[in-house]
């Protein structure tokens, strides 16, 4: 995702969710060419919540066309363009969830009662050491926190980190997370995770 | 309630800061170095999209000079041409370097009339074929583009639309 994190300036600050309003309203006005951009700015987020879900790379790629496939099918359904993200992340998530389920042939309760090493998802490639700078170490140290997570904070920290303020209430409400977890207060997820920071030494991090 | 829950309380109450953006930030590089979008997921989503909502046809690509049609050529130093079929219809397309950004599209569909809608990136261009088929682009920049076929002589036919071309 090309957004920059950390403080929102003009256009930015509205959010995704806010974008893919306008962008579907301007869809359904006949601009066939207003959901190309939506599709590029939230497919990266897409894509790494049908993998959050414990989709495999190849399941995840057609959840995220299923997904998009559905928006263009169901657009007279959807009355309220402003609820399109989280609608995409909904469905998404049910279509990776279902997806999934599927090809285990066994009923987890929710995916995230499963025991974290049985995350099929978790990225498993090392970091290519050419590119393995100070902050890939950092990045790599800072996965190691977030692993050791419960797993609901482990798919809630991952697509937050995909997008800014504005849309972190849509991502808290599409994966069933009260809303106010993550902003404007810290939230638990990110509590957890700066108790650990701090708790390890080779972390610098002040309280 | 241990001191480890009540330091978690805590935090969990105060303001986002720019410690947490951080570490938002590097998750995000974790996860786009080692667990990527595959590439060209977007622009496979959006043609799945153009044919679903035009309900159109898909033609399929019969013959390919360009040496694999993934293949983004830098530099053309002769023409190439690529020919598709549908049902109904065949599109026959060769591309000429104009200049180092531009390409020349020409085209040939068995549709005299019909109408030929150039899909590039992030704009289209429109042309109608002549009496003969032929139709033309000028200036077309690189890319992936499809050409969207709609003709007027046999009513009630889908649109036609090619796979992505590598330009």
């Amino acid at each position: 995702m090309n957004s920059p994190k950390g403080e929102n300036t003009g256009a930015r600050s509205t959010g995704l969710a806010a974008a893919a309003a306008r962008a579907f309203a301007l869809h359904r006005a006949g601009d066939s060419s207003a959901m190309e951009a939506l599709v590029d700015d939230v497919t990266p987020l897409l894509w790494h919540t049908a993998r959050s879900q414990g989709a495999d790379a190849a399941t995840a790629e057609d959840v995220v066309q299923t997904t998009w496939l559905r928006l263009v099918e169901h657009s007279d359904a959807i009355t309220d363009p402003q609820a399109v993200l989280q609608w995409l992340l909904t469905t998404t998530k049910r279509e990776a969830w279902s997806a999934v389920r599927r090809s285990r042939r066994t009923v987890p309760q929710e995916p995230w009662d499963e025991p974290p090493t049985s995350d099929p998802t978790g990225p498993v490639k090392s970091a290519d050491p050419a590119i393995a700078t100070e902050d890939a170490h950092a990045a790599r140290a800072m996965w190691r926190h977030v692993e050791s997570l419960p797993e609901r904070c482990q798919q809630l920290l991952r697509l937050v980190a995909f997008v800014d303020r504005p849309d972190y209430s849509a991502v808290s409400a599409a994966l069933g997370i009260p809303v106010g977890s993550i902003g404007p207060t810290r939230g638990r997820c990110l509590a957890k995770l700066r108790v650990a920071l701090l708790a390890d030494p080779s972390w610098e991090v002040t309280a | 309630m241990t001191p480890h829950e009540n330091q978690e309380d805590v935090l969990a109450e105060q303001a986002l800061d720019a410690e947490d953006l951080r570490a938002l930030g590097l998750i995000r590089s974790h996860l786009s170095l080692v667990d990527p979008v595959p590439f060209g997921l977007g622009e496979r989503v959006k043609f799945a999209m153009t044919v679903a909502s035009l309900e159109a046809e898909i033609a399929h690509l019969m013959s390919d000079s360009l040496t694999a049609s993934a293949t983004r050529a830098t530099e053309y130093d002769r023409a190439t041409t690529v020919t598709f079929e549908s049902t109904g219809l065949s599109i026959m397309v060769t591309l000429e370097p104009v200049d180092r950004d531009k390409v020349r599209l020409r085209g040939w569909v068995t549709a005299p009339g019909a109408e030929v809608e150039l899909r590039e990136r992030s704009r289209s261009q429109e042309a109608m074929a002549d009496d003969e088929g032929r139709f033309v682009f000028e200036q077309v920049d690189h890319g992936t583009v499809h050409l969207l076929i709609r003709r007027h002589d046999e009513p009630g036919t889908r649109p036609v639309i090619t796979p992505g071309i590598e330009i």
